[in-house]
């Protein structure tokens, strides 16, 4: 229970921020349908009535109106690119307002009865609720986007598009959402490890403080170098990236990831229990 | 509970939200339509190992195809392994040794041109590159004993590689224990010669060049310009004596208002005979109507082939490259497709048979598939390519014919 009273803690910290952001995303992106579909039937409407061009003319000329298009102008991807940041930003934020706070609150956690490395599972869990949250609310924008466009622009003059192709013609919206669930877990899966390496070279720095920050920064680069290793590898003693077939890389790297997950949470474990100063 | 309603709220909305995408993704029918094969004459069975892939374009939307008289696969339809292997793409030759010798496979290009084999062994010959530096130095060549599974391994430097930019690897062969390669070389200085043919000899036992034969040197005048390019891939692994090339030149013009264009002049055949090492230059009768791409003309044997429209449809031609003349009777005439604008045609050639896909702009039938027994000179099936449902939407959809493969 106490994992889950830290995570529930972690995210009532963050929830006032997390909930600008939500409806910033919200505000934007809907306002942005309804503006961008708004001059797209005044341009319509100038063209045909006021300057009599053919509906034919027209179409070829501008082309129609899609939730794809939509998704690529700035209404959408501003409020994505801040949300990133924010939650980059928070991935740090998220371990040193617990030290830079009012009253070092670290010193209050670091205390409890329970095994301090939920302390670190909480963060990684509040961050990975905090970024899925942010993907299933685009995912149920979506749809309701795409309701406020057929309300506007007539059918002549728009694409239908599924939830999947406007994901597809986005271009940057598959990345978090991919549309094979397999894809999904491994998207997720590289950026949890990525987490969790910046995690542990949180707590190194930390723990040794100066020296500790220039241990992080090794440990990250080490990592980076493990999971790109047989990649490397194969070009440095000149035998090709295609040396191994596409499932067999994909297995090198499960494996490595899986090592490089393991390995970072047995070295967080015994940062945080033995080697962490207040 | 209460204390913990954000965090539940959270946690509800993601697995619901994501759960309910990934559960319909899944279910979810793909709307495109399966395309079947219409035959007018002939037995399914002679294209059963036709595979046509390719492009389908629906609006704004486009996905990879790959078609096949029992199924039509979209890329989306396919497992996250396939698409890492680009199943699509890979030449089935190419899938097949892999499958059958994974080792032996390993890290060599996806390509054919570089691969040959018997019922004995494999050979495979590239220029060993880094793909950082990309610098020209040596050729590698690889032997497999299919029987003893023995690999014969060595490198062998490319003569005066210091004046080449890039040399291609065009065709490999095995002939009489020399390994015999046709690359298009191009060259660091381009003053007049842009690109070599060449004809390496390789003999297996000293492990050295023992020929290095400049085939053709393309050479230009001022104001023109060209290009050189092999003109029957095939997609076939199997010991082909001829590789042809077909050689385009460009004069540039100035139009009147002085900017500058480029004219399509003069193009001819290049066949060479990986045996003799002799070259065949074939003029083009300016009179043919060619499309300009990897798959206009077809080998077997000694002979190549192509189509020419004749108005009524097409005529199947058959140059002798043995005695370099074209001749003059076509070996079959193909009616004329609906009078559908034909948008490309490509022409392989495969145990004795010509495999021809002509794709038209037709939503009905968007491509015509004939197969001709060359030995008695007739057309054996003769067949549309037709949707089995077809979508009314506005805007219809197109299809894109990039290639197809016959299976060996």
């Amino acid at each position: 229970m106490n994992y889950l009273k830290l995570v529930n803690f972690e995210v009532n910290r963050f929830i006032k921020i997390y909930i600008v952001l939500l409806g910033i995303t919200m505000v934007s992106q809907i306002a942005g349908v309804i503006v961008k579909a708004n001059q797209y039937v005044g341009d319509v409407n100038q063209a045909i009535y006021e300057e009599l061009t053919p509906k034919a003319e027209f179409l070829e000329m501008y082309g129609q109106i899609s939730m794809g298009m939509l998704t690529r102008s700035m209404w959408f991807t501003g409020p994505i690119a801040l949300c990133i940041a924010a939650l980059l930003f928070y991935l740090f934020l998220i371990w040193y307002r617990d030290w830079f706070g009012k009253n070092t609150f670290i010193y209050r956690l670091l205390m409890l009865p329970t095994a301090r490395l939920n302390l670190f599972w909480s963060k990684i869990t509040t961050i990975f609720l905090m970024v899925l949250g942010l993907v299933a609310v685009q995912l149920l924008l979506l749809p309701l986007e795409n309701l406020f466009l057929r309300m506007i622009v007539s059918k002549d003059f728009r694409t239908e598009l599924s939830i999947i192709q406007i994901i597809e013609q986005s271009g940057y919206m598959s990345v978090f959402i991919p549309t094979q669930l397999l894809e999904f877990f491994i998207n997720y899966g590289i950026g949890f490890m990525v987490v969790v390496v910046l995690f542990t070279a949180i707590l190194f720095e930390r723990s040794f403080r100066f020296k500790g920050m220039f241990l992080g920064i090794v440990y990250g680069v080490s990592c980076t170098l493990l999971f790109l290793s047989p990649i490397l590898i194969t070009e440095l003693i000149g035998v090709g990236a295609n040396y191994f077939y596409p499932n067999e890389l994909f297995l090198i790297e499960l494996a490595l990831g899986l090592i490089i997950v393991a390995a970072s949470i047995y070295v967080s474990h015994f940062l945080i229990k033995r080697k962490i100063t207040v | 509970m209460g204390k913990y309603w954000k965090l539940l709220t959270i946690s509800v909305v993601i697995v619901i939200s994501v759960g309910t995408f990934y559960i319909t993704t899944a279910i979810a029918e793909n709307s495109y339509p399966d395309f079947k094969f219409k035959l007018e004459k002939g037995d399914i069975k002679d294209i059963q190992n036709l595979k046509l892939v390719g492009d389908y374009i629906h609006g704004m939307n486009g996905e990879g195809v790959a078609i096949t008289s029992n199924d039509t696969v979209y890329s989306s339809e396919l497992s996250y392994f396939s698409q890492l292997n680009n199943s699509f793409y890979t030449e089935p030759a190419i899938q097949q040794l892999q499958k059958d010798y994974r080792g032996f496979m390993r890290g060599k290009t996806w390509h054919t041109a570089t691969i040959s084999q018997d019922e004995e062994q494999v050979v495979y010959a590239n220029v060993k590159g880094n793909d950082f530096t990309n610098k020209v130095k040596e050729f590698e060549i690889e032997l497999l004993n299919k029987k003893t599974n023995n690999k014969t391994i060595f490198t062998v430097d490319i003569p005066h590689h210091e004046k080449y930019n890039y040399v291609n690897v065009e065709n490999v062969n095995l002939i009489d224990g020399k390994v015999k390669l046709v690359t298009l070389n191009y060259l660091r200085n381009q003053d007049q010669t842009q690109e070599e043919i060449h004809l390496f000899q390789i003999d297996l036992k000293k492990q050295k060049v023992i020929e290095n034969k400049v085939i053709y040197s393309n050479t230009v005048q001022k104001q023109q310009n060209s290009s050189l390019y092999r003109v029957e891939s095939g997609n076939t692994t199997s010991f082909n004596h001829y590789t042809v090339f077909m050689k385009d030149t460009f004069k540039e013009m100035k139009d009147e208002y002085g900017n500058y264009y480029e004219e399509i002049g003069e193009s001819e055949l290049i066949a060479v005979n990986m045996q003799t090492g002799k070259v065949a230059t074939l003029p083009i009768p300016p009179e043919l109507d060619l499309m300009r791409d990897g798959s206009t003309f077809a080998v077997s044997g000694s002979k190549l082939y192509f189509l020419q429209a004749d108005g009524k449809g097409y005529e199947v031609l058959e140059y002798d490259l043995e005695k370099a003349a074209l001749n003059k009777k076509p070996i079959t005439q193909l009616p004329q497709s609906d009078s559908a604008p034909v948008m490309r045609r490509q022409v392989k050639a495969e145990n004795n048979k010509l495999y021809i896909v002509i794709q038209v702009q037709s939503q009905k039938a968007p491509a015509d598939v004939y197969v001709i027994d060359l030995k008695k000179q007739q057309t054996i099936v003769e067949g549309k390519l037709v949707p089995e449902k077809i979508t009314n939407d506005a805007g219809g959809y197109e299809l894109y014919i990039n290639d197809f493969y016959v299976n060996e």
